[in-house]
């Protein structure tokens, strides 16, 4: 599933980030998302367009597109 | 005494300023790198025999530079001389930080580690065991706390030691499977002799790094290092099962970091306040006020408060002025010091503390970490215009005044974001067009709608430029939404040193800029509103002056001598010169002087106006004279020119200062006028 569907409060595993742009693939690589990392939802504006997680030990917000290129899995 | 040259480096939110400021007995420089508007800070103190020279770099995220500012830490890196790091690492987020550390030891230069902010972890029960940083890396590292100035001398204590350790080494590795690689590509680089490391080049090679691909390029050594490299490049995605090499890095660094993490550090208790916090600040539904208040709250105090040393300044530059008129001998100097010069320097030192007040607030809304917030707030609402929720804050700064708006662009990191809202900042109306509105809004509307049609003027101008940028996004920036993933680092209390400090560097800069910049135009517009002179003529008026009987009498004629000349200046010539251009639009020779004059400075279309058309008393008689010499639909052409037209010229440097691109300032120079004159050649035609 995407990380965008996760619900609020839900963990889950990096599993893959699928975007094709170098650039912002370095930046969530820096900011401690890569596979295997375990990521936590924390909260969404009320359209769903951005979304505040934790990773590793900070946290992130990124918009809808970002967290769609991103494939978790629940644990 | 020998000098030590020490770059600083770290992720952004580490505290490396606040560490600075704990330095005793430092002198601190504050300056450009070259070529870029990013601002530095180098500080220069003794410890011993040793006089250490430290800069502090950017905040960095990792040697893939992403923004403008990375990329300028990262050339320092890769460019300049210099003898040691000092990696600042923030203790809550070490795994994460040392992503950046592994990095920096490519490098092959001596280093050391501050891991700052020890004081949060250690209050929550958490430690760092440095000896055993030591062993398992190779490199020294301390403990400290900028705030509570703990560990920072012992910093320097090991910082000169590493300087002086010969058998340093850092023995941070990647996997072997990575290394063999490297080493293969690291021997064919070898034949040619390069400033960096071959192992470093090597490294960055394998990671596609594009800065690195094209140094190595231009070089001879490219034909022979080509082929192996792509085929060390695919051997390694089919060894690690990944169709994207930097996934490979990323994953080596992260679980390298991990295995660090695990052995020197004892975890804190999680903390919550962060939480606790954020879940009433960008609640979902209540999030959106609050941000709402707090500006409210930054504007409030920048106008209110900002406006009562206001006078005192004015007072104080008018006493200069006769002072300097007293005292200097007559003639052209005295003229166009105390007339030309003093006033307008004056006009802007006045919005020293508007602009202080506003940067305070923001710099205040920044170190707390509710900045991240706003932006997560806002980043839905603009996103439909092109813009990103950073944007905001320039943009509400733009009421204020447009040249610490354009500065506080900076701090969006992606450039055509930046750019964008750059371009569409002089649409929020600033405080120096509020008494042209006032005038020209007195003049032509029913006192009990005035206060609704200056809203509209204000609000309309937001809306333009909303749409403006979405149309830029649409045609010029075309292309995805820009991305936005942007940390939220933990809220913390604001320093206050540190937000004293960045008020005295802003106030010495605006200062000087005053001084120069501002000075030189203000004599330039003097120059051209005073000159050519006519003796004879003036002569014969102040034979006139002389002979008047009243006081009444006598400030009349004063005014028609003062207007005699304003309307045979070169500043006359250009407004008759530019009148046919502006005809269409409703204008005569004395609005299109007014407008040109604007762009010194909004406040002087009011002066202006008042000049040319003859009248002693600005105030009140003012609106009566612009109502009976004006059109009506001629003042809206006005107010819509006011409204859109360039900024002042101090705007205007500032843009071109913070925007190195020849092509952006020129298009920026052009477009708002092109702009404004069209829509109001749209409402004048309406209207008449």
């Amino acid at each position: 599933m995407k990380l965008s569907e996760l619900p609020i409060g839900q963990k889950a595993k990096i599993k893959k980030i699928t975007t094709s742009d170098e650039g912002i693939k370095n930046r969530l690589h820096s900011l401690g998302l890569a596979k295997g990392e375990t990521v936590q939802m924390l909260k969404f504006t009320l359209a769903k367009g951005t979304y505040e997680i934790s990773a590793a030990d900070s946290r992130v917000a990124l918009r809808k597109e970002e967290a769609e290129s991103i494939e978790v899995e629940e644990i | 005494m020998k000098t030590i040259k020490i770059a600083l480096v770290g992720q952004p939110n580490v505290g490396k300023s606040q560490l600075i400021n704990a330095i005793s007995g430092a002198h601190l420089h504050v300056g450009n790198f070259s070529g870029v508007t990013v601002e530095y800070k180098k500080v220069e103190f003794d410890r011993g025999d040793y006089h250490i020279e430290m800069i502090d770099l950017p905040g960095l995220y990792s040697l893939d530079a992403y923004t403008p500012e990375e990329e300028v830490t990262k050339k320092y890196l890769m460019n300049e001389d210099y003898d040691l790091i000092i990696n600042v690492v923030d203790a809550n987020t070490i795994a994460r930080n040392l992503n950046l550390t592994l990095q920096l030891c490519t490098l092959e230069k001596k280093m050391v580690v501050a891991f700052n902010m020890y004081d949060e972890i250690k209050k929550m029960g958490g430690d760092i065991d440095t000896d055993r940083f030591f062993d398992i890396t190779g490199i020294k590292a301390v403990n400290t706390s900028a705030k509570e100035k703990t560990g920072v001398e012992k910093l320097f204590d090991i910082s000169i030691q590493a300087y002086n350790d010969s058998t340093y080494k850092c023995k941070l590795s990647y996997d072997e499977r990575i290394e063999e690689e490297a080493r293969k590509i690291a021997k064919i680089l070898e034949k040619e002799k390069f400033k960096l490391p071959a192992r470093f080049i090597a490294i960055r090679l394998l990671q596609e790094d594009p800065d690195i691909y094209q140094m190595v390029h231009d070089r001879p050594i490219f034909l022979e290092v080509h082929e192996p490299l792509q085929k060390a490049i695919e051997r390694l995605k089919i060894e690690f099962d990944e169709e994207d090499i930097k996934d490979v890095f990323a994953d080596e660094r992260v679980a390298l970091a991990k295995g660090i993490v695990h052995q020197i550090l004892k975890a804190p208790k999680k903390e919550t306040l962060t939480d606790k916090i954020d879940n009433i600040l960008i609640h979902p539904i209540l999030g959106l006020p609050i941000f709402l208040f707090f500006m409210y709250a930054i504007f409030w105090l920048t106008f209110e408060v900002g406006s009562i040393p206001m006078d005192y300044i004015d007072t104080v530059f008018g006493n200069i002025s006769e002072a300097s008129a007293r005292m200097l001998p007559e003639g052209f100097v005295n003229s166009a010091i105390s007339e030309g010069i003093i006033p307008a320097v004056g006009a802007v030192v006045m919005f020293l503390p508007n602009i202080l007040i506003l940067f305070f607030g923001i710099n205040i809304l920044e170190q707390t970490g509710y900045m991240a917030r706003a932006a997560y707030v806002m980043d839905g609402v603009l996103k439909h215009f092109g813009l990103q929720g950073k944007s905001f804050i320039p943009l509400v700064s733009g009421f204020g005044c447009t040249v610490p708006a354009y500065m506080a662009a900076r701090t969006l990191k992606n450039p055509k974001d930046r750019l964008i809202t750059m371009l569409v900042l002089g649409f929020m109306s600033c405080g120096a067009r509020l008494p042209v509105y006032v005038l020209l809004v007195g003049a032509f509307f029913a006192p009990a709608i005035q206060s609704d049609v200056m809203f509209g003027i204000y609000i309309g101008g937001a809306i333009l430029g909303l749409i403006t940028a979405k149309v830029l996004r649409l045609t010029l920036f075309k292309g995805e939404p820009e991305p936005f993933v942007m940390e939220m680092p933990k809220y913390r209390f604001p320093s206050l040193k540190a937000l004293g400090l960045d008020l005295w560097i802003k106030t010495k800069m605006y200062l000087k800029k005053a001084g120069t910049f501002i000075a030189t135009a203000a004599f330039i517009i003097w120059f051209l509103s005073s000159y050519p002179v006519n003796s004879a003529q003036i002569e014969q008026f102040d034979k006139k002056i002389e002979m008047a009987q009243s006081d009444n009498e006598k400030s009349r004629l004063e005014i028609e001598k003062n207007s005699w000349i304003l309307e045979h200046s070169y500043l006359a010539d250009m407004g008759k010169a530019i009148e046919p251009v502006l005809r269409p639009i409703g204008f005569d020779w004395k609005m299109s002087v007014a407008a040109i004059s604007g762009l010194a400075a909004k406040e002087v279309v009011v002066s202006t106006l008042a000049v040319l058309y003859h009248t002693s008393d600005e105030d009140k008689n003012l609106t009566d004279v612009i109502k009976k010499n004006i059109p009506f639909a001629a003042a809206i052409s006005m107010i819509i020119l006011i409204m859109i037209y360039s900024p002042c010229l101090a705007a205007m440097s500032t843009f071109y200062a913070e925007i190195p691109q020849w092509a952006w300032r020129a298009f920026y120079t052009i477009y708002p006028n092109v702009l404004a004159w069209i829509l109001a050649f749209i409402s004048y035609n309406i209207l008449t």
